[in-house]
């Protein structure tokens, strides 16, 4: 049984902002159809009344308490220094390519 | 023996009575990297001047004698943070990434004392099971280097094993620290979900990962533990659990103690030299004076399913930090952000991540989110509540790490699923977060290590280091070996 074709794999690159490149979609495709193949075990166990485990901050009590802390200020990250890390940038903010192409502007 | 082959509790003995100083323990690890690197390729960063400078340093002041974790060199996964240090998950889309922070386990090593010489590899974003997904090579295990030494975090396992550290980090979020040390013949230790921080641990699945020790013997890994648990104003997760003293009670051993085996859950996918070391394990722990139940997991086996939908759509949730906005790879010539981000990931990313991205976003969308992540979650919930009724009957559960010893490099990596089935005794544990430690048990007939998995009450490290000291006590294998080096 194959779920998953071409054209949900073009979907699933445009949800995932992820470019594949022509020689990855067809072993890509085998490979996702097999892992759901094994994942689809799951619809067999009975799961009625089952509550779901979001978080297990709940379930290990991690989060102990109410989970907050003091609402006090802590000193930042040096600006310079994170903005030294980013592929472009100005001395106060991130540069990014033009979010509207040119041509798409009315 | 050479500094480098000391266990940290006789590194520790030596450097307090001044018969060893930091500097003669760093410099002997850094000898055992430049013997063995070349064959092993544990290594992504080696930091030999800043390792000597510290260790330099430590022994001048003199305050190491006092400190638990003083002159122990220490090697970190590369996908744990240090302030200034290259960090790349073994990723290309990391590029030239230094982080303007450290990660608060890597704080408290340092707050111990501890020396850290390096970065080691792992698979691309610990997404893996052999280290042969990390974008700069793979790690070779150190019993054999034609074999993987697990993964994802492999060249932790590997720097412990060939003696380049006193004592690794890792991260495991379904058996990455646990099966490396299995393959390794190393202790490898996941504690409880919470019990350590992760500010700083590049995350993948945020609801399964957790940060741990590998040590050359379970002593060390309790050493290692007092070190690393805590509650951290960082990180959310981390629980506010009273850190008993984890070497304190080792000696009692595994006497008295109530050890579940679920035997039908091991079923006839388990290599025969496993089965007979695993057998030899429970057996000796039976002599001991350990109590042995036959116990059920019934859902253990939907494990592998389970974690393959939650920890990829975690994952997918997780890597879309990654960009190009804000640090590493970014794509050149790139017309809009969107071309920009599609492009950068396309390119930065490899073949297993971008499929467990895709994945993680199919069980996520529309129409398919009810099929596949509720009821994932939902199985989730039964494997905890398997484990709960196991352990209102037994004080810790006792399971093979992984159902082989360490394979050939290329001998998984092109069949996923075959790779998945490494981690089929690991996985449940995580599901349920609860502690987990492989300590070795036997070699293999090949010569291979093979390991034992105990896994304890969830915040009961104590007793579960303490299972454990007793299974190393009777095990057949050396405990504390250096891999042997390779023969000509």
């Amino acid at each position: 049984m194959t779920r998953i074709n071409r054209d949900v794999i073009r979907h699933l690159e445009r949800l995932a902002r992820i470019d594949l490149a022509p020689e990855e979609v067809e072993p890509i495709t085998e490979q996702l159809n097999r892992i759901v193949a094994l994942v689809e075990r799951l619809q067999a166990v009975n799961v009625d009344g089952i509550a779901p485990t979001r978080s297990m901050a709940e379930r290990t009590g991690a989060e102990g308490g109410d989970g907050t802390r003091e609402d006090v200020v802590t000193p930042p990250l040096d600006r310079g220094e994170v903005l030294a890390q980013a592929p472009d940038a100005t001395d106060m903010f991130f540069r990014v390519p033009r979010v509207i192409a040119r041509g798409d502007e009315s | 023996m050479t500094p480098h082959e000391l266990s940290i509790a006789e590194l520790r003995l030596r450097l307090k009575s001044g018969d060893l100083s930091p500097l003669e323990a760093c410099e002997s690890a850094l000898a055992a990297i430049d013997a063995r690197e070349g064959a092993v390729a544990a290594f992504l960063d080696v930091h030999r001047d800043a390792a000597l400078a510290r260790a330099r340093a430590l022994t001048a002041s003199g305050d190491y004698r006092s400190k638990p974790l003083g002159g122990v060199p220490v090697a970190i996964k590369d996908n744990i943070c240090i302030a200034g240090m290259p960090t790349t998950c073994a990723s290309r889309i990391l590029g030239a990434y230094r982080p303007p922070y450290t990660a608060t386990a890597v704080t408290r090593l340092l707050d111990a004392g501890a020396v850290v010489i390096g970065k080691t590899n792992l698979d691309e974003f610990a997404m893996g099971s052999s280290t042969e997904n990390s974008a700069f090579g793979a790690t070779r295990n150190p019993w054999d280097t034609t074999r993987a030494p697990g993964g994802s975090s492999g060249g932790s396992a590997a720097a412990v094993a060939a003696g380049m550290a006193a004592a690794a980090l890792g991260s495991d979020t379904g058996g990455s620290i646990r099966q490396p040390a299995s393959f390794c013949g190393v202790v490898g230790m996941k504690p409880t979900y919470g019990r350590v921080s992760r500010y700083g641990l590049v995350a993948f699945a945020s609801s399964l990962d957790q940060i741990g020790p590998f040590t050359r013997s379970v002593e060390d890994a309790a050493l290692v533990l007092n070190a690393l648990c805590g509650a951290d104003p960082r990180d959310a997760t981390s629980a506010a659990e009273p850190v008993p003293d984890f070497t304190a009670g080792l000696d009692a051993g595994v006497r008295g103690l109530r050890v579940g085996v679920p035997w039908k859950f091991l079923g006839e996918n388990l290599d025969a030299s496993v089965r007979t070391a695993f057998e030899a394990a429970v057996a000796g722990a039976r002599r001991e004076g350990a109590v042995i139940e036959d116990i059920d997991l019934p859902h253990a086996e939907h494990g592998l399913a389970a974690y393959y939908i939650i920890a990829n759509a975690e994952a997918s949730a997780n890597l879309a930090r990654f960009d190009g906005v804000r640090y590493g790879h970014r794509a050149a010539e790139a017309r809009t952000m969107a071309d920009m981000y599609t492009h950068t990931r396309k390119e930065g990313f490899g073949a297993e991540v971008k499929r467990r991205i895709l994945l993680g976003t199919y069980v996520l969308s529309a129409g398919y989110y009810d099929a596949y992540y509720h009821r994932a979650l939902q199985v989730r919930s039964l494997i905890i509540d398997d484990f709960a009724k196991a352990f209102s009957r037994c004080d810790v559960v006792m399971l093979p790490t992984a159902p082989t010893p360490a394979f050939r490099l290329g001998e998984k990596v092109d069949d996923p699923i075959l790779m998945y089935m490494n981690d089929v005794f690991t996985i449940p544990v995580n599901l349920a977060g609860l502690p987990g430690i492989s300590v070795p048990c036997g070699l293999s007939p090949e010569g291979l290590p093979i390991g034992a998995q105990l896994i304890g009450r969830a915040f009961d490290e104590t007793t579960l280091l303490r299972a454990a000291a007793g299974v190393e006590r009777v095990a057949d294998f050396p405990t504390g070996a250096i891999a042997p080096a390779e023969k000509a």
